[in-house]
């Protein structure tokens, strides 16, 4: 009853992703108590909406494997052009964050940094654009902090 | 009286200011590709928890009615939809500028905007008040069914596979279980972890989701540029009598078809002026030319995309359930600010609605001074390297998620749904009914409770009460149908392939 998957392997690994996600939510559906006053508690809509991604999962999963035997394995190197750049972003904005967490940089800084950093990979350190991706650096970074903190009054990591 | 007290406020300095400011933002962003309204309106949320209520929302909702508008100059110019809503302004936008018309394209599709966008606000100052009053009458049972509707109507009608959409709706409304259940008090799904105590907030959440994911899709495609189209100083932008004239009977049924589309809870601007497009293309007298650079489509998809947003205005302002996905952002500012839409709004903050509903007609206007008088000026920036761009938006939107709170627990949060909603839509789920669920949730799940409780553990009253029982049909309708399609494609599929073997 469903049409062709465009994505099959993609959708292999995110159904097998979701059915995790759900049977992790189960596990932790188990934890909440018995309802009390009403008839169906907090544990009955978390419960059955996991039930249904499982349900959902396996349908879609079926009609990718059937896209995937039936189609020439095209879309191998479709999914993501340049999975280091995507990687790249996500780790670059992960150190942004654990580096005020962890009080090692102040806001200032660590946006000094960061902006420079990702416009210098986003342009494959072409020199024209780093240069002028620096001076965007320190004017948002010292910029930012005064925006925010003065203008705004938000508490920015110090 | 209360209408035009209403225009008297919005048009006093104040207002006036934050509507050119949020309209003229609206428009630079959208027409941009890459950048969106959603995306502005989600970072500019939390620069708004000083402001006043009233104003925070008329910003907001400018900008909205901008970045819809503005998608049309990169659409038309670059054959790059700024919004996704301007999608179907590039099948006869940029043809036309490529014939060396760019001025007569872009005056058309900013004339049908305007006009979109005037008719979308009068049916919303027209109707908002009886439906709230209707939805007065709404029970327990009545919201739950409206709910369910809302979500499956979204699942149902994204692009893409249906199951899919149901998948993405499933995943919103689980991400809003974490934490205090407002129900009961009870706090589950925590691991145990102090930080999930209050469970993924809205904004983070929506961050995630609408930024930081295209965020990480527009590094992926920073290479890819459109061929830009240049403006010669004597194009002319400003739409001329006789064109309007000629187009009134298409514009009046695009802009009744895009508030009609916006009007259905979750569905968004792209699907109005695809309808809108589709519709006009059957009933034109050259349909073959549709395609090819003809006025009819622009004007069609612009001026239903534009009324789309007025029309999700309605359901927004009178049952408190956004009409499109970025209307989950208004509704999220909404709450912030102690405002919660629904049937009581208009006697709680009476003032507000009006002022939303004859802003949104004066944020019409403000587009169409702003984009006649700028779209020359845009143009020139639309090519802008978005490696410039990304890091600020980006570094603005971890910023924005740690604001409200202080707590760097959300700005992890941003970069986990940023991920999440990244691999869903590289996977063609679509983001729309994930958003939709995830606002819902709360309200579908306090409702059911209320209901059962009511009717003693029964589902019945789904089927006996009149108006649930008419939503309980509409929503498994589009359900059957939406099979049928599914499968009918499948069938469509399975045949084409055979005849070719």
């Amino acid at each position: 009853m469903a049409s062709k998957s465009r994505t099959p392997r993609l959708d292999l690994a995110v159904c097998g992703g979701l059915i995790a996600l759900a049977v992790f939510i189960l596990m932790g559906v188990k934890d909440i108590p018995p309802p009390f006053f009403d008839p169906v508690g907090s544990a009955a809509f978390p419960k059955y909406a996991a039930y249904l991604v499982i349900a959902f999962a396996i349908a879609i999963a079926i009609r990718a494997y059937r896209s995937l035997k039936t189609e020439k394995p095209k879309e191998a190197q479709g999914f993501i052009s340049e999975p280091l750049l995507a990687l790249s972003v996500v780790l670059i904005a992960c150190l942004y964050i654990a580096s005020m967490q962890s009080g090692l940089l102040s806001y200032r800084i660590a946006t000094v940094i960061f902006i420079f950093l990702l416009s210098s990979i986003l342009a494959r350190l072409e020199k024209r654009v780093m240069i002028s991706s620096a001076i965007i650096a320190v004017v948002f970074g010292f910029g930012g902090q005064y925006l925010f903190t003065e203008v705004f009054y938000m508490d920015l990591p110090q | 009286m209360e209408i035009l007290n209403a225009f008297q406020h919005v048009l006093s300095p104040y207002p006036l200011m934050w509507i050119i400011i949020g309209v003229a933002g609206g428009i630079f962003v959208g027409a941009i590709p890459g950048l969106g309204g959603g995306m502005l309106m989600a970072l500019t949320v939390p620069l708004t928890f000083s402001m006043d209520s009233t104003n925070a929302v008329l910003l907001l909702m400018g900008m909205h009615v901008g970045s819809v508008s503005g998608g049309l100059i990169s659409a038309t110019l670059l054959k790059m939809p700024g919004t996704p809503s301007a999608m179907m302004t590039t099948f006869d936008g940029y043809p036309l500028a490529q014939k060396g018309q760019p001025g007569k394209a872009l005056s058309l599709g900013i004339g049908a905007s305007l006009f979109g966008g005037i008719v979308s606000g009068i049916f919303l100052i027209a109707l908002a008040p009886p439906l709230s009053h209707l939805a007065h009458k709404f029970g327990p049972w009545e919201y739950f069914t409206m709910v369910l509707m809302a979500v499956v109507l979204i699942a149902s009608i994204s692009q893409g596979s249906m199951l899919k959409g149901l998948m993405a709706a499933l995943l919103g409304l689980l991400a809003a279980m974490p934490g205090l259940n407002e129900s009961d008090g009870q706090l589950r799904l925590t691991y145990g972890f102090e930080s999930m105590d209050d469970g993924f907030n809205l904004l983070p959440v929506l961050l995630g989701i609408f930024v930081m994911s295209q965020i990480i899709k527009d590094a992926l495609e920073i290479n890819k540029k459109g061929i830009s189209i240049s403006m010669a100083k004597t194009d002319r932008i400003f739409p001329k009598f006789r064109e309007w004239k000629q187009h009134i009977f298409n514009i009046l049924r695009s802009s009744c078809i895009g508030t009609w589309v916006g009007i259905l809870p979750g569905i968004g601007a792209s699907i109005s002026s695809m309808v809108a497009y589709g519709i006009a293309k059957t009933f034109s007298k050259k349909p073959e030319k549709f395609g090819t650079g003809h006025d009819e489509g622009i004007v069609a998809a612009e001026s239903a995309n534009n009324a789309n947003a007025g029309g999700a205005l309605i359901p927004l302002i009178t049952i408190g359930i956004p009409g499109a996905p970025v209307d989950a952002i208004l509704l999220g500012a909404m709450i912030m600010h102690q405002i919660q839409p629904g049937p009581l709004l208009f006697q709680t903050n009476g003032d507000l609605v009006w002022s939303l509903m004859t802003g949104y007609i004066i944020a019409n206007i403000v587009m169409f001074l702003i984009m006649v008088f700028s779209a020359r000026g845009l143009a020139k920036v639309i090519n802008i390297n978005r490696a410039y761009l990304i890091p600020i938006v980006f570094a603005f939107c971890l910023i924005g998620a740690y604001a409200p709170s202080n707590r760097m627990f959300d700005v992890w949060v941003v970069i986990g749904f940023g991920v999440l909603g990244f691999i869903l839509d590289r996977a063609k789920f679509p983001l729309g009914p994930f958003v939709i669920g995830y606002v819902l949730a709360g309200i579908m799940e306090s409702e059911l409770r209320s209901g059962l409780q009511m009717s003693e553990g029964s589902f019945a009253p789904m089927i006996t009460r009149p108006i649930a029982a008419s939503f309980t049909i509409v929503s498994v309708a589009f359900l059957i149908y939406s099979v049928y399609q599914e499968w009918s494609s499948r069938k469509r599929v399975t045949m084409d392939d055979a005849t070719a073997e």
